[in-house]
């Protein structure tokens, strides 16, 4: 099953709304989603609908029965779209899944026996938002994680972090071991001059590493509050565009067929 | 070889031409032999469209007009008094004018030359600099400023172009604009010998290898440069090379009596065949605008030529006299604004006929150094044409002279004159409809010449008489019609003379119907109203053109689809798909519905082109609000903006491509004549309203998708 992580340097950049408005163009294309939060903020599940009070999460399954295995986290977020919340966390828990993460390594570890064990369906699409900057689950996935992608702002601050993900900076070594990192900016008004330069700059130094921008749309916020999906509160919101794009061009990098509103997985990327 | 084909061709074909010419017949057998000679063109003509068969057209036409010339010369000369003499004569005269008119433009357009672009050389380092002058006089910086800005996007190395405003108004806004803008501003103290002498006083300051010109109206597609100076590397010894004018406002003509239809405006003619057969003789002239100069060349003519009002086409003849070469790229490059009203555009035309006409008189290019023989009748050609107002007033009235006072100007029964001329005028405007068919429609050329050949008659006769004097004056452009109205001043010789040929046409009438009360020949008379009507028809609609209908519109709105985003006040931003824009706002689909609330107002716009985007404040029509489409007006864009504006208006090289003009047909172009006039006199606009756009967005996720590709 092909594995997207969504991570970046930086907080507030749009990670979790990209996440949650990826699995959904994905879904609402036909193919089957799980979405992933690894973030203690617990903030994904909030754009599948989850109510507030509902607090559970895989980290508290995973504290309470290490054996019992993810599957009792999943809650249905629509159709084709599953999402596993965080939950609600103590320092202890976290550490506790810090520390099985850690050494996360070899075939028989947490996450691979995750994915063997539950999602053994190649044709599921997995979806993983982390929090800021590093963080030891990011580390793990690393192993089985086919692409990252990374938000930005497009403002000055993320001209050095262009670099840092050169470096591989950010866990110490790539993001994951396939197709590696792809930048999206993120919060783009072109009515600001130095949002332009940024773009130029990215376009100039990263082409290929450059996904897509996405543009400032306060519908992207409206949306979350009112837990409705971007275009269906804006039809035509230009973020909810810009993320279908984005979408397209993941699909396109992961070699899915994207045929009249189905996406068909392609065969031969199937022995990931 | 070929020469020895020709001469070969010559000696059977000249002699034939000699008896087709001299042998007189009787009206039965003159009838007969018009007839078949017709039959024959137009069988040959339906055969093929080869240039071979268009030239075999344009040598029997010749020769049937030389016929019916030799004819008038030989049989039809003499008078029974005075009057009739001299009314005679100058018909004769008249027709003579004609006649050698025909001659020389049939020479002008037997072999046009399909010129193409000479691609530039890959080393850059090869270019040579260019300076783009802008010249204007009196003209509001609001349309100067796009002329600039458009500049300022031609593709050219940045270090080897140079764009200056040659403002011989001296105004301080215009350098201020140029600073603002970043191009030069050049002026003068005086403003000796107008734009010629701006061009002048300009080269002394700039140093480029060529010289761009373009009115400060004419916007330049941004190709411009690459596809014109290329032939100047290849051919050191080009002078010039000079680009269609194409007007992207309707002139008079077409606003008040095409109303709509597709016609070829007045200008295509000179800008197609003519100046391709131009071309062909090494003869292509300057047209003062959309043109590029080589320096050196002007520098060995001392500068642009001051003698005349025209010192376009005087410096062009000029520049050849010392063995330089010209060219005619057929390729719309440049387009700007036509004149704006009749009155106006019969102004420009006198400017252009009185200098032609000095050129004449002054630098006659049939003698004087330099000139191939081909040059000469080219440049013959081109200067004689504008002499055409005095003929033109002549056909006019000798029928009404005939029918009124009984004037009889020609000699000899109506019958054979009559099969003498038929051969003669059918096959001129036979011909003339096959080769021009595209680019000029049958009747339309006496159309135009008649709107202005009153109002040239007296400024030709003095400028013929005394050439040294006459003064250049600028034509005023970019106004607008805000109210139909009729300017009965523009045409008011026009009017008496249209009164003047429907009493004679009448008169005629009833003398046919009573011949017991009048001594006429009923042949004559016949033939005579026959001819009155056709020059009423004509002259009906050029008086129509000067029935002014309004064009409101200020600024040039294009239809044009690109992705665009609406910015609200809380953050909001919507995609949208521009459907059509000016230099003052634009329409888009509205895509807001419900979600325009008065308090959640648009505020920008960003228009995404294919070189980057394009931000503006912009200012929602109110009422647009709930409509298909939303309307935005522009307001104080700073230059860097309406710089893209204009780019994306005016500056892709296929602006202005547009599918050829159907082939011309003799007698559906009458009736489209008569349609005209009825519509303009009837006031109906027979422009279709375009129904709603199609509803495709401009751009989809595929588009973008397949636009910007997958990174690797
Ligand atoms: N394109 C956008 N236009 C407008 N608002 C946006 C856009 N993208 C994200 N936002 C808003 O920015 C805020 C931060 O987004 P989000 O929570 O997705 O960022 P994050 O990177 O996940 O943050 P964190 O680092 O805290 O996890 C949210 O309120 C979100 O609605
Ligand atoms: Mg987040």
């Amino acid at each position: 099953m092909p594995v997207i992580s969504v991570c970046s340097p930086k907080g507030g950049v749009g990670k979790t709304t990209l996440a949650a408005n990826l699995a959904h163009v994905f879904s609402a294309s036909g193919a089957r989603v799980v979405c992933i939060d690894f973030d203690p903020q617990n903030s994904l599940r909030l754009y599948f609908g989850v109510q507030l009070s509902e607090e559970r999460g895989f980290i508290n399954i995973f504290t309470e029965d290490p054996k019992a295995g993810w599957i009792d986290a999943v809650i249905n977020g629509g159709k084709n779209l599953f999402v596993i919340p965080y939950g609600k966390s103590s320092e202890d828990q976290r550490r506790a899944l810090a520390s099985v993460l850690a050494d996360d390594k070899g075939p028989t570890n947490y996450l691979g026996e995750w994915q063997k064990g539950l999602f053994c369906d190649p044709s599921v699409l997995l979806i993983a938002d982390f929090p800021p900057g590093y963080s030891p689950a990011l580390a793990a996935i690393s192993t089985v994680a086919d692409i990252s992608i990374v938000p930005l702002m497009a403002d000055a601050s993320s001209v050095s972090l262009f670099s840092v993900l050169e470096n591989n900076e950010l866990i110490d070594r790539p993001l994951n071991e396939r197709l590696g990192y792809y930048i999206v900016l993120n919060h783009v008004d072109n009515r600001i001059r130095l949002n332009r330069e940024v773009q130029d700059f990215a376009h100039g130094n990263f082409a290929d590493r450059l996904l897509g921008v996405i543009h400032s749309d306060t519908s992207v916020i409206e949306a979350a509050a009112m837990q409705r999906s971007i275009s269906d509160f804006n039809q035509n919101s230009s973020a909810a565009f810009d993320i279908e794009v984005i979408a397209r061009k993941i699909a396109g990098l992961l070699k899915f067929d994207v045929k009249s509103g189905t996406m068909v997985l392609n065969p031969e990327s199937q022995g990931a | 070889m070929k020469a020895l084909k020709f001469l070969f061709a010559a000696c059977i074909a000249l002699p034939l031409i000699y008896l087709i010419v001299v042998t007189p017949m009787n009206a039965e057998d003159q009838y007969i032999f018009g007839l078949c000679m017709i039959g024959a063109c137009f069988l040959l003509s339906n055969i093929s469209r080869k240039h071979f068969i268009s030239v075999i057209l344009i040598l029997v036409s010749v020769t049937m007009s030389t016929r019916y010339m030799y004819f008038r010369a030989t049989q039809t000369l003499a008078f029974d008094s005075l009057i009739e003499a001299i009314c005679g004569w100058i018909l004769f005269f008249a027709e003579c004018y004609v006649y050698i008119i025909l001659l020389l433009s049939s020479f002008q357009i037997s072999w046009a030359l399909k010129r193409e672009t000479v691609p530039m050389p890959e080393d850059i380092s090869k270019w040579p600099t260019v300076d783009v002058y802008v010249p204007t006089y009196n003209e509001s910086l609001e349309i100067v400023r796009d002329t600039v800005l458009a500049a300022q996007c031609l593709e050219y190395p940045q270090d080897k172009i140079k764009v200056y405003i040659l403002d011989d108004g001296r105004r301080k806004e215009f350098a201020q604009f140029a600073t603002e803008a970043g191009v030069g501003y050049i002026t003068r103290s005086d403003n000796a010998h107008a734009k010629a002498g701006n061009l002048n006083h300009a080269m002394k300051l700039t140093h480029g290898e060529l010289i761009a010109i373009f009115d400060c109206d004419h916007i330049a597609t941004r190709m411009f440069l690459q596809d014109t100076v290329g032939a100047f590397l290849k051919d050191k010894k080009l002078a010039l090379m000079q680009t269609p004018h194409h007007f992207y406002s309707p002139d008079p003509i077409q606003r008040n009596l095409y109303l709509g239809r597709d016609i070829p405006c007045e200008n295509e003619l000179f800008y197609g065949p003519v100046q391709k057969g131009n071309d062909n003789w090494d003869a292509a002239f300057f047209c003062g605008s959309c043109a590029v100069i080589r320096r050196a060349a002007l520098d060995e003519i001392g500068g642009f030529a001051t003698e005349t009002v025209t010192e376009d086409a005087h410096t062009a003849l000029r520049l050849q006299r010392r063995g330089w070469r010209t060219g005619y790229l057929d390729k719309i490059l440049a387009a700007g604004l036509a004149t704006e009203r009749t009155i106006l555009h019969i102004i420009q035309r006198n400017r252009w006929a009185r200098g032609m006409i000095q050129i004449l008189r002054l630098d006659n290019p049939l003698f004087g150094r330099g000139l191939s023989f081909p040059q000469r009748l080219c440049y013959l050609s081109a200067t004689m044409y504008f002499l055409f107002a005095l003929p033109r007033v002549v056909f006019l009235l000798v029928p009404c002279m005939y029918l009124t006072f009984g004037i009889s100007v020609l000699h000899g029964s109506a019958a054979l004159l009559f099969a003498y001329a038929l051969p003669h005028l059918f096959m001129s405007y036979y011909t003339s409809s096959r080769i021009n068919g595209r680019h000029r429609y049958s009747f339309w050329g006496e159309i135009y010449d008649i709107l202005l050949s009153f109002p040239l008659v007296i400024p030709t006769l003095a400028v013929l008489i005394s050439p040294r004097h006459g003064k250049f004056n600028v034509t005023d452009k970019g106004g607008t019609v805000d109210k139909a109205y009729f300017d009965s001043h523009a045409v008011k010789p026009h009017l008496i003379c249209a009164a003047f040929i429907l009493f004679s046409m009448i008169f005629g009438i009833v003398k046919y119907f009573m011949p017991q009360y009048f001594t006429v020949q009923l042949g004559a008379v016949l033939l005579n109203v026959a001819w009155s009507a056709f020059n009423f028809t004509l002259l009906l609609a050029a008086i129509c053109v000067a029935r002014e209908t309004p064009n409101k519109r200020k600024a040039q709105r294009l239809e044009i689809t690109l992705p665009v985003l609406i910015y609200q006040q809380s953050g909001i931003c919507s995609r949208s798909s521009l459907r059509d824009l000016s230099m003052t706002g634009c329409r888009l689909d509205n895509v807001l519905g419900d979600q325009v609330l008065q308090d959640d107002p648009v505020t920008d716009l960003e228009i995404t082109t294919d070189h980057g985007v394009i931000v503006l404040k912009a200012d929602m029509v109110s009422n647009s609000a709930y409509s298909d489409y939303l309307r935005f007006t522009f307001d104080n864009l700073d230059i860097d903006t309406r710089r893209e504006i204009v780019r994306l208006l005016f500056t892709r090289p296929d602006t202005w491509k547009a599918a050829p003009h159907k082939q011309d047909n003799i007698i559906v172009s009458y009736f489209t004549v008569l349609a005209c006039i009825w519509d303009s006199l009837t006031r109906k606009h027979s422009a279709k309203k375009k129904g709603k756009n199609e509803q495709r967005p401009a751009e989809t996720v595929e588009d973008v998708i397949k636009k910007e590709g997958v990174p690797a």
